[in-house]
């Protein structure tokens, strides 16, 4: 009924980025595509840029700060794969101290830097620094030689897209001239001259020098003074970036589920990503009720299920019968709900010519590697 | 507080007497329809709403007032006495501004400076705090003794941003100790820490992922947030399929196959009959892991097979809502 979504082949991409709404098993899929791929003989790296340390759980190890832990693969599918699952979760204050590290021109300037009380808040705490921080990190991962795949869980939809953006921000940031203009050599804010500003620049730092408070403006300025130093290197990075998810050796998955709501929003997420211009490989639709039965049966028991119960009353009992045939067609009316909100996305996903799968329902969640395992054989197929 | 009610049948329950309630919840939980569906009451019950949406969309007024052209950063009554937003982030900036400066003119003129909304673009965590600073001034203003608003009903970022969202005042107030901004950030650190005017309410689903989200959140709050929390919602709670001898019932089935000739067979039945109480088994499970580990009391509410598409659905959900909260599933 459906085909699987992930072609891994000599010639497939490198990076694959999952991507959703939340609550659909997006962490679920991408888990189970690493350790497929990782059972198929691929080295893979996983990252999670969910503030929440959920896939490093799926994959049954312990979160590790910056550094990554070492999973198990699924089962080797041939003799001689000797695939490797390394687990990453995001620490955005490591990611940036190394991008800090590496561009910085002296000690000096990384010193001061460090010690910036608005750099530690900048970069922990403060909704945004995750994303440039997950972007950076996706780089690392894909450059790094260990791997020759990366898999990318993504947070909620509508931080995804401000995700994708965050290179572009942070290239428009640094360019900007009121930044150019904040960081001009022998300047600190706490007695800087007005004289050197003109029209609405001269207004803005004004105004963020009177609700603001000294203190904090002359923070600011420390900071950026030295960032200045790191602008080229971070320019490039983030540019680099940027042409690296719009590329062939990246692919992004949406996964989705049924219900009109779920797939409106599935819709609309595609329609933001074909904007951004990524690549799309394919859509999961998962949690799909599947009918146990054959056709047949499924059409008595949307439509006539009552010479069913009326055959099966002398055998169970009227009440008895009664409720199993209610249960049984409520089931039925339950797998056609889901099949006909998610015919729109199918059919735009044929128009397209994106791969579509469809993962049933469990009677149960799935959270063994066991489970996993069955989710990654319908997911990916290995040429 | 006095309230005025003009329809004395309907009471304001506990939930409907703090000034600011803010609905949070992972991706898909249905904490929209939430947020709808408090406001809604409310409305009903004579208190003078605010609705208001946090991020990109405007989706609740589509559910309360289908058709309804947007409300955009001032704000539209799509009901009486219920006005619906949107928190701009830039709105709410030039408004700020402006209110700094005495007046909007130059406001306007900063706010709209390419320069500098390329500057703020890139900026973090500004959004968070002058959107929760709208909602204080919201919150603030008196018409002589009695509130302009008297509830005000904020639909939040998903759980994960949430938890951020909602810290930024306390990090600024640390960072920033003297100036109009700092006072600012702790007013409305003191607003989200006063359990009088303040309920955090997570929404969350009887599935593993949200459920594991939602226990993160609360024990959050508990440890270092300090913002009130007093119960949890679980959303689309389905209901226990019935039958005489449900237990027993999918093996009498299977038993019949070979007997009996019927359109739908006996074993497909049975099958379809265990998935609904292996669901509903594991939904259980997964409310009671939720109350053990939070601590909190649920505020279970329907399934509505369908979705929630409409005021009627959303009205179907004040009930279970408000009614105070059992201390075990049910």
């Amino acid at each position: 009924m459906s085909a699987s979504v992930v072609q891994l082949g000599a010639d497939s991409p490198r990076v694959l980025v999952f991507a959703g709404t939340g609550g659909v098993g997006k962490t679920t899929c991408a888990a189970a595509v690493a350790r497929h791929a990782a059972a198929a003989g691929r080295r893979v790296a996983i990252l999670t840029i969910d503030p929440s340390k959920r896939l490093a759980d799926a994959l049954g190890v312990e979160p590790k700060g910056d550094s990554f832990s070492e999973a198990p693969t699924g089962p080797p599918l041939t003799a001689d794969a000797e695939g490797l699952l390394h687990v990453y979760t995001l620490d955005p204050q490591r990611t940036f101290d190394r991008l800090v590290e590496r561009f910085a021109p002296d000690a000096e300037t990384l010193e001061r830097v460090f010690e910036n009380p608005l750099y530690r808040q900048l970069v922990t705490s403060i909704a945004g620094s995750a994303e440039y921080a997950a972007m950076e990190r996706i780089q690392e991962l894909a450059e790094d030689e260990r791997y020759d795949l990366v898999v990318v869980d993504t947070p909620p939809a509508t931080h995804t897209l401000d995700f994708l953006d965050a290179p572009r921000r942070l290239a428009g940031f640094l360019e900007s001239r009121l930044v150019a203009l904040l960081v001009q050599p022998g300047l600190s804010l706490g007695r800087f001259s007005f004289r050197l500003f003109e029209g609405a620049a001269r207004r803005v730092l004004g105004l963020l020098e009177r609700i603001s408070g000294l203190d904090f403006l002359a923070d600011l300025s420390e900071l950026l003074i030295a960032i200045q130093s790191l602008t080229e290197g971070l320019y490039g990075r983030a540019q680099h970036l940027n042409e690296l998810l719009r590329s062939d050796a990246c692919q992004f998955f949406l996964v989705t589920g049924p219900g009109t709501e779920l797939v409106r929003r599935g819709q609309r997420f595609l329609d933001d990503l074909k904007e951004a211009g990524v690549p799309i490989g394919g859509i999961i639709a998962n949690r799909v009720r599947e009918w146990p039965g054959s056709d047949a049966e499924f059409e008595s028991a949307l439509y006539a299920p009552e010479e069913t119960r009326a055959a099966l009353e002398p055998e169970l009992g009227t009440e008895a019968a009664a409720a199993a045939l209610e249960l049984a067609s409520g089931y039925a009316s339950q797998v056609m709900w889901d099949r006909e909100t998610l015919d729109p996305i199918a059919q735009r996903a044929q128009q397209a010519q994106w791969s579509f799968c469809v993962l049933p329902e469990l009677p149960e969640d799935v959270h063994d590697l066991e489970g996993l395992d069955g989710i990654g054989a319908r997911l990916v197929s290995t040429r | 507080m006095v309230r005025p009610s003009d329809s004395p049948p309907l009471r304001l329950t506990p939930l409907l007497r703090h000034r600011l309630v803010i609905v949070t919840g992972k991706g898909g939980t249905g904490k929209t329809a939430v947020a709808a569906s408090l406001a809604m009451a409310g409305a009903a019950r004579g208190l003078r709403v605010v609705l208001a949406e946090v991020g990109h969309e405007e989706q609740a007024p589509g559910l309360i007032a289908p058709g309804s052209p947007g409300v955009g950063y001032g704000g539209r009554e799509i009901r009486p006495r219920l006005r619906a937003l949107r928190v701009d982030p830039f709105a709410a900036l030039a408004e700020y501004i402006g209110l700094q400066l005495g007046g909007m003119r130059l406001a306007k003129a900063v706010v709209d400076n390419a320069g500098f909304r390329q500057l703020m673009a890139a900026a973090p965590g500004w959004r968070e705090l002058i959107t929760l600073g709208k909602l204080w001034h919201l919150e603030q203003r008196h018409d002589g003794e009695r509130p302009d608003v008297d509830l005000i009903v904020v639909d939040a970022p998903a759980t994960g941003h949430g938890l951020t969202f909602l810290d930024v005042p306390r990090l600024v107030a640390s960072a920033v100790r003297s100036g109009p901004l700092g006072r600012n950030a702790r007013e409305v650190e003191r607003l989200l820490s006063d359990p009088e005017r303040t309920l955090l309410l997570p929404v969350a689903l009887a599935e593993e992922l949200p459920v594991r989200e939602t226990c993160e959140l609360v024990a959050r709050l508990q440890s270092d947030l300090d913002i009130p929390v007093d119960r949890v919602v679980v959303n689309a709670v389905e209901p226990r399929p019935i039958a005489p001898d449900l237990e027993t019932l999918p093996r009498r089935l299977t038993d019949l196959s070979t007997s009996a000739r019927t359109a739908i067979r006996p074993e497909t039945i049975a099958t379809c009959i265990r998935h609904r109480t292996g669901r509903h088994t594991l939904q259980q499970h997964h409310l009671e892991g939720l109350a053990a580990e939070t601590g909190l009391p649920l505020v279970t509410l329907p399934h509505r097979r369908g979705g929630i598409a409409g005021p009627d659905d959303l009205n179907a959900l004040v009930e279970p809502l408000l009614a105070e909260p059992a201390t075990v599933p049910s």
